[in-house]
């Protein structure tokens, strides 16, 4: 059986430009961590307004995909898995906007000794959703190759899991911080640990999608 | 009506399994709740480390399923259902351990005045995973018979949000606790009810494959 792209090319074209918009908004939101932690908030507000902008071209990508999908009757075999993967790639860029809209209206106050932490759970999330968005690439032309590279994918959202936990025991242990910065810290290190989740929810989806394709070779 | 299954014994086997594990790990949240209100801290400890392993174990069976599903192309009519509800399990034991990782992180300080409270929804968040275990178990072999077993779900899970509230109430009108205190005691008592809600979740799943079965 032919792959996806083989089928409808202009329909791999406009989900590859949906990749490369998410993997657009998931450096940025890499960038952004680091210049709120450098307290360099001009530049933190210009990455995030970049990250609304793309996420309100995702949602219009998305949906004329979905559209074109059901409407022009498209790879009528894995248009549900098709839909699925995209809707999940769409969550991964909801979570980040979310996130970043969060540090910009609760500007939460990051001690110095929790600064690397925190950038290093962000770059960790933003390397999962990088393998996923690799993965989800490669589905429309190779989907065999996609169960290896799913891999890291699963490791970097339990790596992104232990990092998270390393941070919330850290405030929690400190004995200088109040109960309310305690919890205000967890809080964003469980939203930025949640964009790795969403990427562990993409690879599932590929996972499955990826069998059903080869299996109908 | 046949067994869901059929004659595909491995992968009722590994369900079986799966649901085993979601039923463990939700003992092992009883007795990790207890000992840490107890202040049993080593054995509570000892209690999130098998939760842990349960939760790794629990994700290894379900995508050893869901890949056994699709790669031997299994019950071709019901594995999307199949898939979903593991799904739905899935989080059930994802939130026990999340309840013991949150009480090892952040190590709340409950007031011997809540304990109690704080038991009793931990028994009726589990009793309503137990019935769904059982639900799903009937679902599984003999699909036309869940509808007494969900009942019994929605009745635990009611239950639980009716002791949840009963004690934020409680947490709330006590002026003993400062803001930030009653927030943590609050944010513990929505995750446990968080499991009962999670129960729930898969009971409708499964009355609605109930009723497709039917058809």
């Amino acid at each position: 059986m032919p792959s996806i792209s083989e089928k409808d090319i202009t329909l791999a074209k406009k989900c590859s430009e949906f990749i490369d918009l998410t993997n657009r908004v998931n450096l940025m939101f890499c960038e952004a961590v680091k210049q709120y932690i450098c307290c360099q908030m001009n530049e933190f507000d210009s990455y995030l307004e970049q990250i609304r902008k793309l996420e309100v071209r995702g949602d219009a990508i998305r949906r004329d995909t979905e559209s074109r999908l059901y409407s022009e009757k498209l790879i009528p075999e894995s248009r549900g898995d098709v839909l699925g993967l995209i809707e999940s790639t769409d969550d991964i860029i909801d979570e980040i906007k979310k996130t970043a809209l969060l540090f910009s209206v609760e500007i939460p106050d990051i001690p110095p000794i929790f600064q690397p932490e925190y950038i290093a759970l962000a770059q960790i999330c933003v390397e999962t959703v990088d393998f996923v968005l690799a993965s989800f690439r490669v589905y429309f032309n190779n989907p065999m190759a996609v169960r290896d590279m799913l891999k890291p994918v699963y490791a970097g959202e339990k790596s992104a899991d232990k990092q998270a936990g390393k941070i919330k025991r850290l405030a929690f242990l400190d004995e200088n911080l109040p109960l309310c910065k305690k919890m205000h810290l967890r809080y964003f290190a469980h939203h930025i640990d949640l964009i790795a989740d969403k990427a562990e929810d993409l690879a599932d989806r590929l996972s499955i999608a990826a069998i059903k394709q080869t299996s109908n070779e | 009506m046949k067994s869901l299954f059929g004659r595909t014994q491995i992968l009722e086997q590994k369900s079986a399994e799966f649901l085993d594990v979601t039923i463990e790990a939700s003992q092992v949240l009883t007795t990790g709740i207890a000992n840490y209100l107890n202040d049993n801290l080593e054995q509570f400890e000892a209690d999130f480390e098998q939760i842990s392993t349960l939760e790794n174990r629990g994700d290894e069976l379900r995508r050893d399923i869901e890949n056994q599903l699709y790669t031997e192309t299994l019950i071709p009519e019901s594995r999307g259902d199949v898939l979903a509800l593991l799904e739905n399990i899935d989080n059930i034991i994802n939130q026990s351990k999340q309840i013991l990782m949150e009480l090892s992180v952040e190590i709340p300080e409950i007031p011997a005045e809540f304990h109690t409270d704080y038991l009793q929804l931990a028994e009726k968040s589990v009793k309503a995973v137990e019935e769904v275990v059982n639900s799903t178990r009937t679902f599984l072999n003999y699909p036309m018979m869940i509808e007494h077993s969900l009942n019994k779900v929605y009745f635990w899970e009611s239950e639980a949000d009716r002791l949840s509230e009963a004690l934020k109430r409680k947490v709330f009108r006590t002026n003993k606790l400062e803001l930030s205190r009653k927030f943590h005691l609050r944010y513990f008592a929505l995750h446990i009810e968080l499991l009962a809600d999670k129960a729930e979740d898969v009971a409708d799943r499964l009355a609605i494959y109930t009723i497709k079965r039917s058809l």
